[in-house]
């Protein structure tokens, strides 16, 4: 069997080649559907809608997967689909190991798709597959080649005595030539039954209707129907007016031993929900199921579990373009180069002001102009008597005649003001056409998070169903929205803490039960914009941190002293959890608890241009606040002229701009600080923060001699990032503007410190400081220079 | 060896590939036979007195660049970062890089834009001087002296007259994550030996 498909990998045809890319597009899409749909299966495993779905769902991958001649895929779907097909026409029941079985698949399509993308070669799966089949084979033992599902209606003679044991007898017969899925009355209600006239039974065989009239034709038995049933839906066909009482018993079930609940023997849509709390029972005692509860953001109810969870809700309609992100980015390039260029145009205009606003100075020439001709005729008509008159009538006349040209230049001028007014007019409108530009070419990078969140709703299944916990998974507002890349990156760190939030924080039910709270826990992914920023909250009501195990370990670990930690409130303590290496939890389980983890969720985190933020309360649960900006695309900095060129830091992160006399600033061994309202700052050069070779090293020199002149003043920009400050010393401040960042590592590499790069409006580079690393690096080094010189001064 | 130097239809093939045109570049070809199949062109250029190499294929094109922003916490053969028509791009110092004492910047200095993977980098030279054309017999395997200890950024030497051209591998050479491997097998040494000669 496996030779069979070991050659079946591929990369897709030549040919097909130019719509790869499509195809990934949209079957990694499909997946996602597929897995929700699945979810949707699993806590309602009968329901035909959702069958059908996963059916088109895996159908169409297939098709384009056998179209792209991508022939491990087109394989593997071809065995899934039918897998659902027999579900759907309830040959077969979903149950937890075929879930899982194709789930498996699911992230193996997964996988497969990934690998397509970066150009990897596929490879088959023949595990899988081989799987696949042995589970249809299992089924396909009893049912021979073309099995058919009937129904059997029985009349039984009123008169017969006892009833429930000719029915028994029928039911045994039959079982023998099929498999019977489900009765009406059940077994277990045969007994009880006072009065037993008709008996319904519906059942997967090969063998044909006189077979089957002939097994159930017993004595006592008045009348026999046998309907084909060809399709799930058909089940519903039951005529109820033909069938005597009981009626009340409907919709029960049988189940057959061990096997699993059959799934698609609901009868009409009417009377499902009481078939759905039935079968649901015994899954849940199995499986602890997880409740994936969309809900809209405003309302913030949580959904009981018989609801159908709505996919319908999302099944909006909006028309879209599919586009090459990388297209996009370069438009949102060519938009921040025009960003750039207004600035640029402001400043230009802002230079222009001098000489054209002042319409006083204008005026004044004006006046002076006409006073001096004033001045000139009166001195004519006074009529000096001096015999060379006529060469100063000739030099009046001269003097009239260039203040005539004079103000004929000063219209000149009169007319360029005028211009330039209609130039900053045009300007102004520039800039709204530009920042319109700029917004609209963000908004198409913006997509919802809600397919990122729903991705989750696998990971709580799975990381639950490994730790025997219950969860329900609550998700709100879904629809906000956040840059494209930005979404990508932040798969990882949620993972990391949703692993963490169901392994550590969640408790085990017993625990729960004993502290008074409902077995199920809550997790909860939530968005919310909060004015420039997207707030994701993931919070649990288990156990929170326990502080005293982490004043523990931090002690252990060497990061603080015991009198230090007994210092602290809850809330620092709580930071510790960020430390490399950290980890609380009292076994290493296999999904978390390395400790290693929080310190990169951090990193990840802190690389968007984002914080993250741990709040937690001893019993009551754990809540990490994760704040990001709303597009890493353009950011708004303040601009500032150091030696090495021009800097930037993002305006955030600037807590305020201040200025100070060299001899106001604190030298205490060799390190610098200064004092603001009160509150003692570190104050260090860009070389304290740093590494730039040789020449900056002698400038440090420089510097201090420099300072000799003390009472020069000093422009400090104070950098924050969380709770931790320092002063910058900067050579000039340039201004705010927004800058378009560009990743450093596109063409190099990343630089620790540094966020990225920009394009000023002179054509110039300027570096954008990640204020966050600057200030560790500027610790680190200040703290292996002291090393350094001790080691030196020995 | 003929030594043929192909003026107008070259020159029209370079205004394609570079931007801007060096006006200084000539070309010359180094074939042993004129119908050859496997002639490569190549651009050469100097670093102190010995003549290297790129691929032409590799080479973007080749700028002067008026503005290099300095970058910190890089190795000192890094020069920084420049806006080469929008784009941010590293600039390396070759003379860095293989270890020769810095020069400043005067008018014969060239940044080569190069491809390496789906990196732009560029390296500045100390000038450029031609496109040569050169048959795959006249390329020779460059001494295991010079290439045993890591030197695997040289592909291969060719003698044009009486000049020496070391052929570099961009691939090898400039990939961020070789460079410091290049930088620590730099080769002063074989750029002496060559100017003794």
């Amino acid at each position: 069997m496996n030779d069979e498909f070991s050659f079946s990998t591929g990369m897709p045809s030549d040919e097909m080649a130019q719509y790869l890319q499509m195809f990934v597009d949209e079957t990694s899409e499909q997946l996602d559907e597929l897995v929700e749909v699945l979810l949707v299966l699993e806590t309602n495993p009968g329901s035909p809608s959702h069958l059908n779905e996963s059916f088109r769902l895996i159908h169409s991958i297939k098709g384009a997967a056998a179209m792209m001649g991508l022939d491990s895929i087109a394989l593997l779907t071809h065995h899934l689909e039918n897998h659902f097909d027999r579900l759907r026409s309830g040959l077969r029941s979903l149950d937890r190991s075929m879930m899982n079985l194709i789930l498996q698949c699911v992230d193996f399509l997964r996988d497969a798709v990934g690998k397509l993308r970066d150009g990897k070669p596929l490879f088959s799966s023949p595990e899988l597959i081989e799987q696949l089949s042995q589970s249809l084979f299992e089924e396909s033992t009893d049912a021979k080649d073309s099995p058919g599902h009937k129904r059997i209606i029985v009349y039984l003679d009123r008169a017969i005595e006892l009833p429930e044991l000719k029915a028994e007898l029928i039911l045994a017969r039959l079982n023998d030539l099929g498999q019977v899925t489900r009765t009406s009355p059940t077994t277990d209600q045969l007994e009880s039954l006072a009065e037993l006239r008709t008996l319904q039974v519906w059942m997967t065989t090969s063998f044909d209707d006189e077979t089957l009239r002939g097994a159930t034709d017993i004595v006592g038995v008045e009348l026999i129907e046998i309907d084909d049933i060809n399709d799930a839906d058909d089940m519903d066909v039951v005529d109820e007016d033909r069938l005597a009482k009981p009626l009340s018993e409907e919709d029960a079930v049988v189940p057959q031993e061990d096997e699993p609940v059959p799934v698609a023997i609901q009868a009409d849509a009417d009377a499902s929900h009481e078939s759905f709390a039935l079968l649901s029972e015994p899954a849940a005692t199995e499986a602890s199921p997880i409740v994936a509860v969309p809900v809209e953001a405003p309302a913030m109810e949580t959904v009981a579990m018989e609801t159908p969870v709505p996919a319908e809700s999302q099944s909006k309609v909006v028309e879209t373009v599919r586009v090459d992100i990388q297209r996009l980015d370069r438009l949102m390039n060519l938009a921040g180069e025009l960003v750039v260029n207004r600035a640029r145009f402001i400043q230009l205009a802002s230079q222009m002001k001098e000489t054209f606003k002042k319409s006083g100075l204008m005026t004044q020439l004006r006046d002076l102009c006409e006073s001096l001709r004033e001045q000139l005729v009166v001195g004519n008509s006074d009529g000096s008597p001096s015999g060379s008159s006529e060469t100063v009538d000739q030099r009046n006349r001269e003097i009239l005649a260039s203040v005539a040209a004079f103000e004929e230049q000063l219209s000149v001028l009169e007319q360029g003001r005028r211009s330039f007014t209609q130039l900053t007019e045009a300007i102004d409108q520039f800039s709204r056409v530009s920042d319109g530009l700029q917004r609209g070419v963000l908004d198409t990078r913006m997509v919802p998070v809600g397919p990122l969140f729903n991705r989750f709703k696998r990971t709580v299944r799975d990381i639950s169903n490994e730790m025997g916990k219950k969860v329900n998974f609550v998700i709100h507002g879904e629809n906000t929205e956040l840059d494209k890349r930005m979404i990508d990156e932040l798969g990882d760190p949620l993972v990391h803490l949703v692993r963490n939030a169901i392994d550590h924080g969640l408790e085990s039910e017993s625990i729960r039960k004993s502290r008074g709270k409902s077995e199920t826990g809550t997790l909860t992914l939530e968005a919310a914009h909060s004015g420039n920023h997207v707030l994701i909250t993931i919070s649990d009501d288990g156990g929170g941190i326990n502080t005293q195990k982490v004043k523990q370990r931090a002690i252990e670990r060497g990061l603080a002293s015991p009198m230090e930690v007994d210092a602290m409130t809850d809330h620092q303590i709580a930071q510790f959890i960020w430390a490399p290496g950290f980890s609380t939890a009292e076994v290493v389980s296999d999904i978390s608890g390395r400790g290693v983890g929080m310190d990169i969720v951090k990193t990840r985190i802190g690389e968007l241009n984002g914080t993250v933020e741990v709040e937690s309360h001893l019993g009551q649960g754990t809540r990490f606040v994760i704040k990001l900006p709303l597009t890493l695309a353009i950011i708004r900095s303040l601009l500032f002229q150091l030696e090495q060129g021009t800097f930037a830091a993002p305006i955030e992160n600037v807590r305020e701009i201040v200025s100070i006399r060299k001899q106001d600033v604190i030298s205490v061994h060799g390190r610098d600080s200064m004092e603001v309202r009160g509150e003692f700052i570190p104050l260090v050069g860009i070389e304290d923060i740093f590494d730039w070779h040789g020449p900056t090293l002698c400038n440090q020199d420089g510097r201090a001699s420099e300072g000799e002149a003390s009472s020069q003043t000093l422009s400090i920009l104070i950098l924050t990032s969380g709770t931790k400050a320092m002063g910058l010393v900067v050579a000039e401040l340039k201004g705010c503007q927004d800058i378009v960042v560009k990743s450093l590592d596109e063409n190099f590499t990343h630089i620790r410190g540094l966020a990225g790069a920009s394009i000023l409006g002179d054509g110039s580079v300027c570096l954008l400081l990640d204020v966050g690393s600057c200030l560790e690096l500027a610790r680190q080094r200040l703290r292996d220079r002291t090393h350094h010189r001790s080691a030196i001064a020995l | 060896m003929i030594v043929v130097s192909v003026a107008g239809l070259l020159a029209f093939q370079l205004m394609l590939i570079f931007y801007p045109i060096e006006p200084n570049v000539k070309t010359t070809s180094v074939v042993t036979d004129n119908l050859a199949k496997n002639v490569a062109q190549f651009v050469a250029f100097r670093i102190e007195n010995q003549t290297y190499a790129f691929r032409i294929e590799q080479i973007q094109e080749i700028v002067i660049l008026s503005q290099i922003t300095k970058t910190p916490q890089v190795p000192d053969y890094v020069e920084g970062v420049a806006n080469l028509r929008g784009s941010i791009i590293p600039v390396i110092n070759l003379r860095k890089l293989f270890g020769l004492e810095p020069k400043p910047t005067d008018v014969d200095t060239r940044t080569i834009v190069v491809n390496v993977g789906k990196r732009t980098i560029g390296c500045t030279v100390d000038t450029v001087t031609q496109v040569v054309r050169i048959g795959q017999d006249a390329i020779h395997a460059a001494p295991d002296t010079v290439t045993g200890h890591g030197a695997s950024y040289i592909s291969g030497f060719a003698r044009i007259q009486e000049q020496l051209i070391v052929l570099l591998e961009v691939e090898e050479l400039l990939d961020p994550q070789k460079l410091e491997q290049v930088s620590r097998v730099s080769l002063p040494d074989l750029s002496r030996s060559t100017t003794q000669k």
